[in-house]
């Protein structure tokens, strides 16, 4: 089982970004899609600042203060989060479902933070990928890469 | 998973390469802009998310199922 990955430019480096949809219990369940980049360098599953606007994520609880590209922000927990990955075949989807998942929000009036939360892409991290047993195939020259169940 | 969640989430993915293919044209015309790609194609582009959901929502599209995107300029390099 293959989870392809689109390899593209974002902020001058290329990433793996998968497709995924997602299944949010909040007050009224939030369905949406998400194109998160699969990032082996964070310990955890992030939803990011724009995401969160855009699927109208309401955060509550207490952040954790976090450091994405060296400028704090805050990681709000959203608990019970569900995911599905597209497949290789396009006919399947791979089921995930985290206890936790991060959403990114700056720190009010900090600059630096404003402007990393928003600039800052949906993350796939090593909690998901250990939590699921996935592998991360990354060929830069080429651009091709995939998550592979291990 | 529906048929119908199926189809979305392919288009999802068909938008994302158009953004992977048309990347280099995107930034220059829409630079330090969030830009929202439907069907292969630029639907609303502006430097404020908040307008470009309010956009959406006019033209009776739901931002939760449609890709986003900040372009950034050349020289900013995010090292995460």
């Amino acid at each position: 089982m293959k989870i392809p990955l689109i390899v593209r430019t974002y902020a001058e480096g290329k990433k793996p970004f998968a497709t995924v949809s997602v299944k949010i219990p909040q007050s009224k369940t939030i369905y949406g899609r998400i194109s998160p980049f699969v990032d082996t360098g964070s310990p955890w599953t992030v939803i990011s600042k724009t995401d969160a606007d855009r699927l109208r994520i309401v955060v509550s609880g207490t952040p954790r203060t976090v450091y994405l590209g060296g400028a704090p922000i805050l990681s709000y927990p959203l608990r019970n989060v569900t995911l599905k990955a597209l497949c290789e075949d396009k006919k399947s989807v791979f089921n995930m479902s985290m206890p936790i998942v991060g959403v990114i929000q700056p720190i009010p009036n900090h600059d630096q933070s404003i402007r990393s939360a928003g600039s800052t892409p949906s993350i796939i991290g090593a909690d998901l990928l250990e939590r699921y047993r996935l592998a991360l195939y990354f060929d830069i020259c080429n651009e091709i890469s995939y998550l592979e169940k291990v | 998973m529906t048929k119908n969640e199926l189809e979305e989430l392919i288009e999802l993915q068909n938008d994302s390469e158009f953004l992977k293919k048309s990347y280099n044209d995107l930034r220059k015309r829409y630079v330090n802009q969030y830009i929202a790609i439907k069907d292969k194609d630029v639907i609303v582009h502006h430097k404020d998310i908040n307008i470009v959901l309010k956009k959406l929502k006019e033209k009776r599209l739901n931002p939760a199922n449609i890709l986003i995107e900040f372009l950034h300029p050349k020289d900013m390099v995010l090292i995460l």
